[in-house]
Formats: C-alpha cells, sequence, structure tokens
C-alpha cells in the first residue's frame, strides 16, 4: 500500500519530489497484470461481441468499409479482443500498441490487410492543438484499404463522440458491456476454478443491506420528469437471513456485490474476487470493504478524470494535460484515499478496485457522462 | 389549568374567551419548535444536497416544500388545536383579515401568495440560476414571504415573491446543473477567422468545466464586423457553480493560444489609420 511520507514538502510540479515521496511501498496490481481470458469472457457471455469482430472482418472482405472500435471500460479485457482477432487472422493481421499520449508524428502502422490498434485514445490530449494527432489518424484509415480494428477507452469515445466525429470513422462499434451477476459469476468461476472459496457471512456485513433506495425518472404530463426515490428489494440477502442454507445466497450475495462494485467490468470483478479472498473463505463484507466514498474538489476530480480517460499516464503528459492544476496536490490526496497507483514505469492509473467509487463521484460532478 | 403539555398531547381545545398566558406560551413554544424543525432541516438537507454535487437539485426541491408543510402544520396546531375558534370567532376573525388586507397587509399577503405559487408551479428551485429584474444570481432561499439570490459578486438579494405576479423570471438551467453559457472574442480583419474559430472551439471543448454530450453540443459563431471578427461560443457548464471558473479558464487558454498563432486583437480604427499613415 502507498505510504506518504509526513510532512510533505510541497513543490509544484516537481518531477523529483513526485518520484521521492510517491514511491514508496509495494506496487499495486496494474493494467499490464490483467489476465482476462477468451475463454473467461466466452463464459461470462460475451462471445456475441466476440464474434462481432470476426463479423467485421468478413463484412470488409465483401468489400464493405466496416472499421472496428472495441469501446470498454478500463481493466474491461478489450485487448483480448484484439489477441482474439490476431489469433483468428493470423500472417493477415499487424499490430500496433500504443502505451502512452502519442504527441507528435503519428507512428507508420504495419502493412497487413487487417491492422489492429490498441488504446486509440492515446491519441488526443485534452488541450488546445491537443485532436492534431487524432484527426492525422482518422485520415489515413478513412484511404487505405485495411481493416482497421481499434480500441478504446469508453469515457474517452464518449467524450470524442461528443466534440469529434470518431465515431462516424467506425461504421462497427463493439461496447462490451456491463455483465450482469449471473455473468459475474460464470467469469469468477471460469476464472477461479475449482474448488471455489467457502462463502462465509461474518458479522459484519459491509454496507449490504436488504433494501437500497434507487432513483428513477418518471414523466410527469407529456414534457415533465421528476426523480423519485423507490425502493429496490435485495431478496437473496433477505433469504440468507432467513434460510437454514445460507451459504447458497451468501454465494449470490458476494457475486451481486462484486459486479456492482466492478460496474459489471470483466477485469475489475477477477481483481476485487482476488482481493477479496481471505484464506479461502469470501464474505460480502471483505468485498464491501472497497467501496470507500472519494472525498476530493473539482480540480482534484479533473486530474482523477484524466487518469480515468487515459487508464495509464506519465506524470509529465497528465501535469501538461492539467494547465494550472496543482497536480502535486491532487496525486497526493488521490493516492491517500487509495484511488490511484503508480507502476514501476512511473505511470499512474486508478487502482480497479475503486474504479467504481471514481465514476460514481466523476460521474456526480458530470465530468464523466 | 390549561397547560401546553396538555394542550399538545391530548388536543384539548380551549375557547378564546378562557386563553391564559399557558396557551400563550403554548403558541409560542408551537411557533419556536416549528421554526427550529425548518431551520435545522433546511441546514441537514443543504448538506445533504452539497454531497451529491449536480444531483442536489432533487434534495433541494424539498427545502421549501417541507418549510411550508412544518408551519401549515403549526399554523393548524395553534388554531385548531390551542385556540379552536368558534364559527363566529372565525368569521370575525376573516373579516379582521379583509380589512388588515385592504389597510396595509396587502403586500405580505400577495407575497405569501406568490411564495406558494412558486412552490407549486416552479418558475426556479433552490439552486437554479436566475434573472428576476436588475438582478442576477443563483437561489438560496425560497420563503413564504421572498426568494433570496446569490450574486456572482456574492451579494444577498432579498426579492419579495409578488414580483412572480408582475415580472419576468429566467431561469438560466431549469433544476438541471448544466447552463449554457457564451463567451465572446473579438480578433483583428487580419486573422485567419477559422484559426481562430478552431481555437476557440478546442479552447472550450478542453476545459475542465465543459459538459458536452449530443444533447449539450458546443456550436460556434463567426460574425464579420467592418473592423474585426466576433467569434461567439456557446457550451454547458457541468455545474452553474463553475460559471464564472468555466469563462475563466476558456479565456486565459484561448488568449494564450491566439499569441502562439499570433492572432491579434481589434484596434480602433484611429490606430489603425495612425499606424497607415505612419
Amino acid at each position: 500500500m502507498w505510504e506518504l511520507q509526513a510532512p510533505v514538502e510541497y513543490k509544484k510540479t516537481n518531477k523529483k519530489f513526485f518520484r521521492t515521496i510517491y514511491k514508496q511501498g509495494d506496487i499495486q496490481t496494474g493494467v499490464r497484470s490483467l489476465s482476462i481470458t477468451v475463454e473467461e469472457l466466452e463464459a461470462a457471455g460475451l462471445d456475441e461481441q466476440l464474434e462481432a469482430v470476426e463479423t467485421a472482418v468478413e463484412t470488409h472482405i465483401e468489400g464493405t468499409y466496416s472499421n472496428v472500435a472495441v469501446v470498454s471500460e478500463p481493466f474491461a479485457g478489450r485487448e483480448v479482443f484484439l489477441d482474439y482477432a490476431e489469433e483468428e487472422f493470423g500472417a493477415a493481421a499487424g499490430r500496433i500498441t500504443f502505451e502512452e499520449v502519442v504527441t507528435g508524428e503519428l507512428p507508420e502502422f504495419p502493412v497487413a490487410e487487417i491492422v489492429l490498434v490498441d488504446n486509440c485514445h492515446y491519441l488526443y490530449t485534452r488541450q488546445i492543438g491537443g485532436f492534431d494527432v487524432l484527426e492525422t489518424f482518422l485520415d489515413r484509415i478513412v484511404n487505405r484499404d485495411a481493416l482497421y480494428v481499434t480500441s478504446w477507452n469508453r469515457y474517452a469515445w464518449t467524450y470524442l463522440s461528443a466534440v469529434t466525429d470518431v465515431q462516424a470513422a467506425f461504421p462497427e462499434q463493439i461496447q462490451i458491456p456491463r455483465l450482469d451477476a449471473n455473468q459475474v459469476a460464470n467469469l469468477l468461476t471460469t476464472h477461479h476454478g475449482t474448488p471455489l472459496p467457502m462463502f462465509v457471512e461474518d458479522e459484519d456485513s459491509g454496507r449490504m443491506r436488504s433494501v437500497d433506495v434507487e432513483w428513477s425518472e418518471f414523466s410527469v404530463g407529456s414534457d415533465r420528469t421528476v426523480s423519485l426515490p423507490y425502493p429496490e428489494l435485495h431478496p437473496e440477502y433477505v433469504l440468507s437471513r432467513v434460510r437454514t442454507d445460507a451459504e447458497f445466497d451468501i454465494e449470490a450475495v458476494v457475486y451481486r456485490r462484486i459486479a456492482q462494485l466492478s460496474e459489471g467490468d470483466p477485469g475489475v470483478a477477477t481483481i476485487l474476487w482476488d482481493r477479496s479472498i481471505r484464506d479461502g473463505r469470501i464474505a460480502p463484507s471483505y468485498v464491501q470493504e472497497f467501496d470507500k466514498p472519494i472525498d476530493i474538489d473539482h480540480d482534484q476530480a479533473f486530474v482523477l478524470e484524466v487518469i480515468l480517460t487515459n487508464e495509464r499516464i506519465a506524470y509529465d503528459q497528465l501535469d501538461r494535460v492539467c494547465g494550472e492544476v496543482a497536480v502535486d496536490q491532487a496525486l497526493q490526496a488521490l493516492l491517500t484515499q487509495e484511488v490511484i497507483s503508480i507502476d514501476d514505469d512511473d505511470r499512474i492509473q486508478i487502482d480497479p478496485v475503486r474504479l467504481y467509487s471514481a465514476v460514481e463521484h466523476l460521474a456526480g460532478r458530470q465530468l464523466v457522462w | 389549568m390549561v397547560t401546553p403539555a396538555r394542550l399538545l398531547q391530548t388536543g384539548e381545545s380551549v375557547p378564546l374567551s378562557e386563553i391564559t398566558w399557558d396557551t400563550v406560551f403554548a403558541v409560542v413554544l408551537v411557533v419556536g419548535m416549528s421554526y427550529v424543525m425548518v431551520k435545522l432541516a433546511n441546514v441537514l438537507m443543504l448538506a445533504l444536497a452539497n454531497r451529491l454535487h449536480v444531483r442536489r437539485f432533487r434534495v433541494t426541491l424539498l427545502i421549501p416544500i417541507v418549510e411550508v408543510a412544518v408551519y401549515a402544520a403549526a399554523a393548524y396546531v395553534i388554531v385548531m388545536v390551542a385556540l379552536d375558534p368558534s364559527q363566529e370567532q372565525l368569521i370575525a376573525f376573516a373579516g379582521l383579515f379583509g380589512a388588515a388586507l385592504g389597510f396595509g397587509f396587502k403586500e405580505l399577503v400577495t407575497d405569501v401568495l406568490g411564495g406558494l405559487a412558486i412552490l407549486f408551479e416552479r418558475p426556479y428551485r433552490i439552486g437554479d440560476q436566475v434573472s428576476i429584474g436588475d438582478h442576477y444570481g443563483e437561489v438560496v432561499d425560497i420563503g413564504l414571504r421572498s426568494t433570496r439570490l446569490q450574486t456572482l459578486d456574492d451579494d444577498l438579494v432579498t426579492i419579495p415573491n409578488h414580483v412572480f405576479f408582475a415580472d419576468s423570471i429566467v431561469n438560466g438551467n431549469d433544476g438541471n446543473a448544466e447552463m449554457l453559457l457564451t463567451v465572446d472574442f473579438y480578433v483583428d480583419h487580419d486573422t485567419d477567422p477559422s484559426v481562430a474559430a478552431r481555437i476557440v472551439e478546442e479552447g472550450i471543448t478542453t476545459s475542465q468545466y465543459v459538459y458536452v454530450t449530443d444533447d449539450h453540443p458546443v456550436s460556434i459563431r463567426l460574425e464579420a464586423s467592418p473592423y474585426y471578427y466576433t467569434i461567439t461560443g456557446k457550451a454547458y457548464v457541468n455545474d452553474l457553480r463553475n460559471e464564472t471558473a468555466f469563462k475563466t479558464d476558456i479565456t486565459k487558454r484561448v488568449l494564450a493560444a491566439f499569441d502562439g498563432e499570433e492572432i491579434e486583437s481589434p484596434q480602433p480604427p484611429q490606430a489603425r489609420a495612425l499606424e497607415a499613415a505612419v
């Protein structure tokens, strides 16, 4: 876990300060250590999305323009889709992976019938003049005969769809959907193998409630809507309180909590699962411990938004995008609350298990949508 | 002996002729308790609203409703339980009330009616950014008699509710956190207007305060005048509380980019003539 040295001598945009203060303790699990497989995604019911890649290639072979954008939440395993395409099409496919924000010249792409491009959200920066590389890329792909299968961060894609014509360049868009509790259960049982850990209920069942309050929009008249709260019952949790065969129901509660806290994201779900197992046992409260609110101001939230949309970003690039925002202070606040982590390459990223909290907070400020 | 506790617990009625100091004390107690309840509810609901950021309007919507409900309940307890007037007394009171209206309380009653109309018709709610008359600011309180606005200069303006019947009210966001804003830039005729317009557009779309979706697009308008171009950017700020920060952020970054591209501000015609003569 990250530990901050106190007192911290604050120096704005001081890279040395950043390295020496924050590079303490163990390195948290990062993007590169995620190991979602095609089998796990198929077990989760995403074969339809995997087949969509094959269909797009067939459409391309038939002569129809059909570049593909695979769009997903961070950690959701979209690289697996490109792995799948690479394996399926063998020598016909060439691949390029962007690991950081691309500035200046766009690199040359492999000469192949099918070009796979990972992490296209690195082709823009959120600043004036920051869309030039993306525009060059879009111009390049519409003027080539090859089929481009690309992958994008969902939040960056949503933003770019609103401010550019990026979606027009990709007639085929494959969204990796959020998994429901049953799909998460199938994913995790495939991921873990047998035997599964023992599902237990300890004294403190976390914030899992029998009834949660949800909000929904209701129409009033022809042109007005109002948001009203309504109670949502969690039957499996209620039943687990009254039935003697409680283990089965607790299992359902665990999967439901993981589905909720992972936003149905396969990569986050597996990490939550792995980190919640203690001595071969797992309980709803073990999962619930990762659901902690985030207390940050608007500037710090913007830094978090830039990290979220880039997924992994170097300090220098983050500092450049954030302009006059005090990035060091923001990073300190985010590290203290264990929202972000820094990997071996000094790249900053959201801790996967805090993705839900981060997205919830940023959506509450309308920084992501 | 009529005690306040007896009145409140049993709901026992007291003819007006039997009003004692205890009854008066009970009335004062009810008024005081309802005032404290309203203030406490306001503080709690505002604290909750601020934690919800852009979803705060779901809570602030309830604040004036709770206020009116508590005061209405207090009025009911005082009149029907503590005083319990007879039909004749009610008629007499109505007559006195009518006379008071005619002699000087007309404004007050109109304000209260305006407050009730605001409550049910909702031309604005707490948190909205509105223009009423010459005043522009965020609605921070809707009372039965008046509405309070906090202006951009942090002044607190109290506006009687009867203006609802007499004046036009402009609501910038209508219960949403996002709000449409415009920012104007003026550039010299020697400038390539498309480059300047593009800088303005990117300055807006890359702001940390922008809210841009298919339903909330960014748009740019370019107008030519005899001596300069006007570039107007229209976009939604993600939270109306960031209005000033949004405009400042865009202006600073766009002007810096103008400098980088050597885009000049327009010069007055006299300065141009002087420059040409030299």
